[in-house]
């Protein structure tokens, strides 16, 4: 896809994102403020969405500044950093929530341990189930 | 992986940003690729390659992967 094709696209997600927020933050107004979930994400979401209207419009802006970021979000290098940090994240994520599994099992709180137990079930069944569709991709 | 970019490069007085931009990648990863940190994939070595009008093996030392 054309890079300037791509930032439109993303342009209108963050229009998208800051269209939420003020229907969410209007929602907790009209609501007088008694949600609780409402309006810190209506705000987060519209400051989400203004920040990222604003980086389209200094990406745009100048040429060179858009040719730099081209280069750096298609190059292999980066690329291949991010699906390793994905990995690290994924791996320390299960080690993690083993050991926290485990260790409040030991403590006698093994209600609280369940939802991290499934957690790490589900992640592994998505692993298995990616990992047979990438084998019959590649 | 050992590689000759370092030395065409001065040879042809180009800085690692000015090959970068010509084989469509970073700066910082044709340091990387330069040092030895991160081998390059076969495509952005055969980009680097043909700018020097060179063959992979030219540019690139395989020698260690023979032994």
């Amino acid at each position: 896809m054309d890079y300037r094709k791509k930032l439109q696209k993303r342009l209108y997600f963050a229009i998208g994102y800051c269209i939420l927020g003020l229907a969410m933050l209007g929602t907790s107004y009209f609501n007088g403020f008694t949600n609780n979930f409402l309006f810190p994400f209506g705000v987060a979401m519209m400051v989400c969405g203004m920040i990222r209207v604003a980086k389209h419009f200094k990406i745009t802006r100048n040429q060179e500044t858009m040719h730099k970021m081209e280069l750096a979000e298609k190059d292999e290098r980066y690329l291949m950093i991010a699906q390793k940090a994905r990995s690290w994240a994924f791996s320390l994520y299960i080690m993690i929530a083993g050991v926290s599994v485990i260790t409040m099992n030991l403590l006698g709180h093994s209600e609280a341990a369940l939802p991290y137990a499934w957690s790490v079930c589900a992640l592994v069944a998505i692993y298995w189930v990616s990992w047979m569709i990438l084998k019959k991709k590649y | 992986m050992r590689t000759k970019i370092r030395e065409l490069r001065k040879a042809r007085k180009l800085s690692q940003e000015e090959l970068a931009d010509a084989v469509g990648t970073t700066r910082q990863t044709i340091t990387s690729i330069e040092v030895g940190k991160y081998t390059a994939s076969l495509v952005l070595a055969y980009k680097i390659a043909k700018f020097f009008d060179l063959t992979i093996e030219e540019v690139f030392d395989f020698s260690e992967l023979e032994n």
